[in-house]
């Protein structure tokens, strides 16, 4: 009986240096995700998710092309963020190439994570309507299949993020916008999956989303799409707190 | 081991050799390529840069040119021989076909002069070669579809009758990939220049035409009645004897293409991806690329099969001609992603290939048709064969009928047969005037074969 203590001891002696060594190193990877990520119908920061998303398209469209990843012209960068205040907005998942590592400093500030996104608007089309846009926002996302993790840990039943948003209006500034928007104010919608997370704790972490996407054929012609994006990002604590 | 390898190869050769075997597999795979070139370079993450896309859609039309002469002899040899019995109308048929090819041909090689010298092309170029391919599709399949209603009211074979409604729903699909083709075209300027593939087909917004679901459902109807003409087919080569391998050949193009259709299967299909992405994307993007190819080709590959144990060479090659359109019709009416990017246009050689489709499943039926009520000996090898034969059989009875049927008002009103005495009327036919009355149609058809010469 001694002897089957002692192998039990031992046993878990030897699980246990190792994982308590790794939380003592790492010492800011999630426990869970839940505990950090804003419900689909709460509003943080006092707006609501489908207005975090307009904020961000109108972000986003206005990118100059060398910045654009979805433009011919996008040059990579090290790391591509957008920021409006004190929120910290991720890239688009359209990328020159399906598989990019961004290497980021952040401050410790909330984050916006763009998994899925498809906006548009007045501006891109020739004889627009309300019913247009409707479908085009969703000619796509119905059919991906997404997974976000951060720190390796799954945000559970992320298709829950999905949301629309109501109608806002799109300022288009930058003339060669890579979606090939008229310059000026056009009413718009955008459906995305785009959770928003509270500030990490300062030390290293990842943000990982992956997109799986291919669209029926009777609803249209269109080629599969895979996206891995991966952000390394350092949180430097926050000096004023 | 190495032997039987060697026999392996040399059997593979040997096949390759033969002048259709080359010519089907070189198209299949000429359409395949063409039709799903955007599709496998982002699977496989080929380049996008314009140099590289205009030397491989240099390649497709150098082979579509090729392949377009080795038709033109092709289908020049099967007919030149047989004029005697088929007649003038099947020689103009021929000629107009030559021409069409050839125009063709040049109007795609304009595109490819003006893509690699000036590197951009006039889009009237592209309605030019839409036009005419359709154009030709049309009238050919409802031609067809006349000539079958025709064949079925006086014989009511079951089969003629699905093929009656295929030749109608070609009808309906090719004027709806037409009028959606166009519609998708407007929205490009005259002057089509170099632009970035990735961009094109991920960040730019679709304004879909409201024709596309309508041209999509006619899609499916199409291949499920092409499908049940298969079934037919299948049955009396497999289906007798191994109901198993019946259903099991049956059954693969419909699932693979049920499977990629329709929202909800997709998604099923498309959920098995977090399961294990790495093991998920190869195993997919291949077969997500031929879901449409496959159901076209072993539809062909099953007529050939059934074809190929004819005996009387002349006959067996105009049903050749039919296992080609019924390869070209569903490959050629498929979608892809040719009006979304246009330099250059990857999808259009296999658009082009519409015409030719329905001319081939049209003129090889047709000239099968003719050949077989002209030849009696041929009738007569028909008899107590399987039910295949049973189909060619109705169809040359009929044709022979149609043709019998604008005879008897002339042999009515000729002085040499006068059936109309009231002595006669209501008594059977002597033996004399049953062989006079042969001799006459006889003449009378021979006259009229020479007349079409």
């Amino acid at each position: 009986m001694k002897i089957f203590n002692k192998i039990i001891f031992i046993s878990l002696l030897l699980i246990n240096i190792p994982a308590s060594f790794f939380s003592f190193t790492n010492v800011s990877a999630l426990e869970s995700t839940s505990d950090y990520v804003f419900e689909p119908d709460s509003k943080p920061y006092g707006h609501t998710y489908g207005e975090w998303e307009a904020k961000f398209w109108g972000l986003h469209v206005n990118l100059q092309p060398d910045k654009s990843p979805a433009s011919p012209d996008y040059k990579p960068t090290e790391c591509l963020l957008l920021q409006d205040g004190n929120m910290t907005f991720l890239s688009d998942f359209y990328s020159e190439i399906e598989y990019r590592n961004y290497e980021c400093k952040i401050s410790q500030t909330p984050i916006v994570i763009p998994a899925l996104t498809e906006g548009c608007s007045y501006g891109e089309f020739e004889s627009p309507t309300d019913k247009i846009i409707e479908d085009c926002i969703k000619s796509h996302n119905p059919y991906a299949v997404v997974k976000v993790t951060i720190d390796g840990k799954e945000i559970p039943d992320i298709d829950r993020f999905r949301i629309t948003s109501d109608w806002f209006i799109l300022n288009v500034t930058q003339k060669d916008n890579p979606y090939d928007i008229k310059l000026g104010s056009h009413k718009a919608k955008i459906d995305a999956i785009m959770p928003i997370v509270k500030p990490l704790p300062s030390g290293e972490h990842e943000i990982r989303t992956e997109v799986f996407q291919d669209v029926p054929s009777i609803i249209m012609s269109d080629v599969p799409l895979h996206r891995v994006i991966t952000y390394n990002l350092m949180v430097e604590p926050n000096v004023n707190k | 081991m190495g032997w039987s390898a060697f026999a392996k190869l040399s059997n593979i050769v040997n096949l390759l050799s033969q002048k259709y075997i080359f010519i089907f597999i070189t198209l299949a795979l000429l359409i395949y390529f063409d039709s799903s070139f955007v599709n496998l370079s982002e699977a496989l993450h080929l380049p996008a840069n314009k140099i590289y896309l205009i030397d491989v859609f240099l390649i497709f039309v150098t082979i579509f040119i090729v392949i377009n002469v080795l038709l033109i002899f092709t289908i020049k040899n099967i007919f030149s021989k047989n004029y005697r019995i088929l007649g003038t109308r099947i020689k103009v048929l021929q000629s107009f076909i030559v021409l069409y090819l050839i125009t063709v041909s040049i109007l795609i090689m304009i595109l490819i002069f003006e893509i690699l010298l000036l590197e951009r092309y006039n889009i009237y170029l592209i309605y030019s070669l839409l036009i005419i391919t359709h154009f030709t599709a049309i009238y050919f399949s409802i031609w067809g579809t006349e000539k079958f209603l025709k064949w079925f009211k006086s014989t009511k074979n079951k089969l003629l009758l699905v093929y009656i409604v295929s030749f109608i729903t070609f009808s309906v699909l090719i004027t709806l990939s037409f009028l959606y083709t166009i519609t998708e075209l407007q929205h490009f300027p005259e002057t089509i220049i170099p632009g970035d593939l990735k961009r094109m087909i991920h960040a730019v917004s679709i304004n879909l035409s409201e024709i596309y679901p309508f041209y999509r459902i006619s899609f499916l109807i199409t291949f499920c009645s092409i499908w049940v003409l298969n079934a037919f087919l299948l049955y009396d080569y497999y289906g007798r004897n191994n109901r198993l391998k019946f259903w099991a050949i049956l059954s693969i193009p419909i699932v693979f293409f049920l499977i990629d259709f329709f929202p909800v299967t997709l998604k099923l299909l498309t959920s098995l991806y977090l399961l294990n992405p790495s093991l998920f994307l190869p195993l997919y993007t291949i077969p997500s690329t031929i879901a449409t190819f496959i159901g076209a080709a072993m539809v062909s590959i099953t007529s050939w099969l059934v074809i190929r144990k004819i005996e009387n060479k002349v006959f067996k090659n105009y049903l050749i001609l039919v296992t080609f359109g019924l390869l070209l019709i569903l490959t050629s009416t498929q979608e892809t992603l040719f009006p979304r990017f246009l330099f250059p246009p990857f999808g259009l050689i296999t658009i082009l290939f519409v015409g030719l489709a329905i001319y081939l499943l049209f003129i090889g039926f047709y000239s099968a048709s003719l050949h077989i009520s002209r030849d009696t000996a041929l009738v007569r090898n028909f008899a107590n064969r399987i039910y295949q034969y049973e189909f060619f059989r109705s169809i040359a009875k009929s044709q022979l009928e149609q043709d019998i049927k604008n005879i008897i008002p002339i042999v009515l009103q000729s002085k040499e047969f006068n059936l109309q005495k009231p002595e006669r009327l209501g008594l059977d036919l002597r033996k004399e005037e049953i062989e006079k009355l042969f001799q006459i149609v006889r003449r009378q058809l021979e006259d009229k074969l020479s007349d079409n010469k």
